[in-house]
């Protein structure tokens, strides 16, 4: 991926923001060109008590809202790490214009017994790696806004 | 044209002949002949009829025929009749409809039977006194099928499960017809059977296989074109050495798939049309796996490694029945693959590692949620099979159990990626690291049984991986 | 971002680690290659395997990989073909990269929209011979499928090949039910197909199976294909027409070229061949010689004569085209076994057919 002008500007974890990488994929002919995707994913940062529902459907993100902790935990899988290591991984991404080797999904989910991607069945967990390289394209699209930290 | 008037040629007739420059005249004595306009109009529009084939066909047939319309056979025609058993009878009705002397001769001579013939004839009798409307069938037309469907295509276009409706949507338990007939046809009776030997529905069904042939499609790539090929640079010997290792063995177990799944297809009856499309893509897949490591193999300096040793291969291969099939192969033996795909993602060097591992990934995870739901299905049906299937994970975890301690090279393989070489540090790195990857393959594997509906597996399961099973905490009740 | 060492400190279950076999990597046993960059197609089969050799015959009684280093405990996994020329194809490698580069979807790449309403005869013919395509096409999945396990991994440039196959077969079954669904029809009768497609799942040799799917009834149904196209009522059918073909050229291909390869290597199996083109072209010579009801498929000729007619009423100019269809299916049959060198069916073929062939080229 290539970095393109800056334009956005949003804080994470937020709404907004989660929104602005949507609207950034959504429009982005290689994110579509990955193929289509239907999943939920929750995203928890649980040190500030924020919790996120990700609706991925068809080519596109089609709804985010901030949810309760239940509510991030009922989809298909959720993320979930403490707010420093969501910093480094985005600042990684920031710098590399995508995530470098260290900081992919896949690799966080090794490096934390358990896991990064979590959920309560096992089935619908492994929606995490069916659709992975969506989810890894969506966060490194971040590298496209300037976002502010919390 | 004034001849174009002439009372007895219609005027549709005249204007074909006139597009065919062939002469009205002849035209009138082709209809004295005794020939339907249609027919003739049929045979000047075909490609390359001249005026001189025309009058030359018409000058014969004049001579065959008699004035009061009956049909004399040339000599040198009933001669080769004659001698290839042709009755003279069915020659003068082929020569009736129209059929040329030496084009009659030539099919005769070719060996063309006079039974074959005569059921043309018929045909063409039929077509020549209604035209050829009169000789259809057109049974087809009225079968009592579901009419009037008219699916739209929704987001992600017009997909498989979407068509799926009215009757169509009916996916019987017992498909109870053994030809190719698509789900939702009319069957014709007398068509022989194609030796299909699954036939319920139990036995292959997935809730989700008609979602994961379009996902399949949709998110598929392409290895000569879709990978930074150029960010794979030289690595340490030991290393490259590894990875081509790791790539040998991966190499090896898609196309083992690929041979086995191949083996069930023609096994499953047509009216689960969505497994085998599924299935078929799998397929594609296991050809996708087999290349990008055999080209990740070849093309950085390593080369292939060895072969593995094959015991677990014939745990696959050997399964009698499709759901064990799918179990040792979809859900055991590619929980362990998704595992050799994250810890390759993990250990990537370059760009281009890093992405084939998460692509496979993608490919086998959909293996893997076919396996875990046609599990679910199949246990739903069979309460009473529980234990048959825990039998066939059984025998495949203790020759899985007996390939590892066999499969040194893959074994070290790994070691040596995860601790970054050969130093006696960086093994010891590797071999920790290895264990801590077993209890996340153990733990992945284990909830995705408990998902198809094998919870207790956990207690079940060989002794030999059952060092790598967590154990819940314990609630503070149970603590104290 | 790290593992933590106190977790893998737990995890770990020797205090002193053993110490590797390693002889698997040891200079002298491990293979070492040339390393390669990607050509203007990219990182192609051709570009890694360029100056290595596939052998002419091997001992496979596993499934190791061609190069890939030999265990001599590993345990025997099935029985396969040990002669290159029972499976090769010179252009298998090629068609294999091809198809991977021109899949499609039939969910997204056909313009569905764009299909409108017909008069109910066109329908009804056009759903008849959509349920006729979506019946027979995944024979040349099921066929192939069940010989992937003879094949050895040593000319896995064959397996990849019929992997792909049936991955397109899977598609032309799926794009043709789809077609009967878009726009107020549904599915009709089963076909008379049957008894003629039998014969390529009873084929007990890879050539056989080749001979009569690849050359002879993909052959036939290429053809149909093209005419498909030429009949079409609007762009999504002409879409799907011209997408199939190109699917089916590969097929083509392929049995072409291993005819081609086992006539050339193996000549003495030139008269089995025409045998297994014998029983072929028996069957199914009924239906391409004669139009309508006589025919051993008519619901697939009735179909075709009211697509191609325009209609019911049509059926008569139907009639010709389906003739120049079959003049064509069958010259073109006769064409491409001459450039695999069987330029002597010519003269041997079933008299159906023969009465349809135009004179030999010179």
């Amino acid at each position: 991926m290539t970095q393109g002008a800056t334009t956005t500007k949003a804080t994470f974890p937020s709404v907004e923001w989660f929104k602005a990488i949507s609207a950034i994929v959504n429009d982005d002919p290689g994110y579509n060109h990955i193929g289509t995707c239907d999943a939920t994913v929750g995203v928890r940062i649980p040190d500030l008590e924020k919790n996120y529902l990700l609706t991925f459907e068809a080519f596109e993100v089609s709804d985010v809202r901030e949810v309760t902790p239940a509510g991030a935990e009922d989809t298909d899988f959720w993320l979930e790490m403490p707010y420093a290591k969501w910093k480094e991984m985005l600042e990684n991404i920031k710098q590399n214009g995508k995530a470098d080797l260290h900081h992919t999904l896949n690799t966080i989910d090794l490096e934390d017994p358990e896991g990064f991607a979590r959920s309560h069945d096992g089935y619908r967990r492994d929606a995490f790696y069916r659709f992975n390289q969506t989810f890894q394209y969506f966060f490194d699209s971040s590298a496209k806004i300037d976002t502010a930290f919390v | 044209m004034a001849d174009a008037a002439a009372p007895d040629i219609p005027e549709d007739l005249a204007q074909v002949a006139q597009e065919k420059s062939i002469p009205l005249e002849l035209v009138r004595r082709a209809m004295a002949l005794g020939f339907p306009v249609e027919a003739i109009k049929m045979q000047m529009s075909q490609p390359g009829v001249t005026a001189e084939a025309a009058e030359q066909f018409i000058a014969e047939q004049e001579k065959i025929r008699g004035a009061g319309g009956e049909i004399s056979v040339p000599p040198e025609l009933k001669a080769i009749a004659d001698e290839f058993g042709w009755p003279e009878e069915l020659v003068k009705r082929a020569l009736k409809l129209g059929a040329g002397v030496d084009m009659l001769m030539n099919q005769i001579k070719a060996g063309i039977r006079p039974d074959q013939a005569e059921r043309f004839i018929e045909q063409q009798e039929r077509a020549q006194q209604g035209g050829m409307e009169a000789a259809l069938d057109l049974s087809w037309m009225k079968v009592p099928t579901e009419w009037g469907i008219r699916v739209r295509p929704g987001k992600k276009g017009l997909t498989v499960g979407m068509i799926n409706v009215g009757t169509y949507a009916d996916i019987p338990d017992v498909w109870p017809y053994h030809t190719e007939m698509p789900r939702g046809a009319y069957p014709l009776a007398g068509i022989p059977t194609m030796g299909y030997t699954i036939y319920e529905k139990a036995e292959l069904w997935a809730d989700n296989c008609a979602d994961l042939y379009e996902e399949a499609i949709q998110r598929r790539w392409r290895p000569a074109t879709d990978i930074p090929w150029d960010t794979v640079e030289p690595l340490p010997d030991e290393i490259e050495k590894a990875m081509c290792q790791v790539c040998t063995y991966l190499c090896e177990k898609g196309l083992l798939a690929g041979d086995v799944v191949g083996k069930w297809l023609p096994e499953m009856s047509y009216g689960y049309h969505e497994v085998k499309l599924y299935l078929s893509t799998a397929e594609f897949d296991y050809a996708r796996q087999f290349e990008i490591f055999r080209k990740r193999a070849l093309s950085n300096g390593g080369g292939m490694g060895m072969q593995s040793p094959g015991y677990f291969h014939r745990a696959i291969i050997d399964a009698r029945g499709w759901t064990e099939t799918s179990a040792v192969l979809h859900i055991l033996s590619n929980s362990f693959v998704m595992g050799i795909y994250q810890l390759g993602e993990y250990t990537a060097h370059n760009e281009a590692e890093s992405l084939i591992y998460r692509l496979c990934m993608q490919d086998v995870a959909r293996q893997l949620a076919y396996g875990v739901q046609h599990l679910k299905y199949f246990l739903s049906r069979h309460q009473d099979r529980r234990a048959e299937v825990h039998n066939y994970l059984n025998k495949g975890e203790a020759i899985f159990v007996f390939e590892e301690e066999k499969d040194t090279p893959i074994k070290e393989a790994l070691i040596i990626l995860l601790g970054g070489g050969t130093s006696g540090e960086q093994v010891a790195d590797g071999m920790s690291k290895l264990e801590y990857f077993r209890t996340r393959w153990v733990r992945d594997y284990l909830a995705r049984l408990a998902a198809a509906g094998l919870p207790d597996r956990r207690e079940k399961i060989h002794p030999s991986l059952k060092k790598y099973v967590q154990q819940p905490e314990k609630t503070e009740a149970q603590a104290a | 971002m790290a593992i933590s060492p106190d977790l893998l400190h737990k995890v770990s279950t020797e205090e002193d680690p053993p110490e590797l076999d390693l002889s698997w990597l040891q200079p002298r046993e491990a293979q070492q290659v040339e390393r390669v960059r990607a050509g203007r197609r990219g990182m192609t089969f051709d570009e890694v395997e360029r100056g290595r050799e596939v052998p002419d015959h091997v001992n496979a009684f596993t499934l190791r990989p061609r190069d890939a280093r030999r265990r001599e405990d590993a345990v025997r996994t099935g029985q396969y073909y040990s002669d290159k020329s029972d499976v090769w194809s010179e252009n298998a490698r090629l068609l294999y990269e091809e198809a991977v580069q021109r899949q499609w979807s039939s969910a997204t790449d056909i313009p569905w929209e764009k299909v409108t309403p017909l008069p109910d005869d066109l329908e009804r013919a056009m759903c008849q011979l959509c349920t006729f395509l979506t019946e027979v096409e995944f024979i040349a999945g099921d066929a192939p499928a069940q010989w992937l396990p003879k094949i050895p991994n040593d000319y896995y440039e064959t397996k990849l090949f019929i992997l792909s196959q049936i991955m397109d077969e899977a598609r032309h079954l799926d794009v043709f039910r789809k077609r009967a669904f878009v726009n107020g029809g549904g599915l009709l009768s089963e076909g008379q197909s049957g008894p003629s497609l039998r014969i390529i799942l009873d084929a007990k040799d890879f050539t056989e199976m080749s001979a009569i799917m690849h050359v002879f009834a993909e052959g036939f149904v290429q053809s149909l294909f093209r005419t498909g196209e030429l009949v079409s009522f609007n762009e999504a059918e002409k879409a799907i027409y011209r997408l199939c073909a190109q699917d089916e050229s590969r097929h083509l291909g392929f049995g072409v070229m291993h005819l081609k390869y086992i006539l050339d290597t193996v000549p003495e199996r030139r008269e089995e061949i025409h045998h297994y083109l014998d029983q072929v072209e028996g069957p199914l010579s009924l239906d391409i010689t004669q139009a309508g009801a006589s025919g051993a498929t008519p619901f697939f000729d009735e179909a075709i004569m009211i697509l191609a007619g325009g209609g019911l009423k049509g059926v008569d100019k139907g009639a010709e085209r389906l003739m120049e269809v079959r003049k064509k299916q069958v010259n073109e049959y006769m064409h491409r076994l001459e450039v695999a060198g069987l330029g002597e069916r010519r003269d041997r073929m079933n008299p159906f057919f023969r009465s349809l062939l135009d004179p030999p080229r010179n």
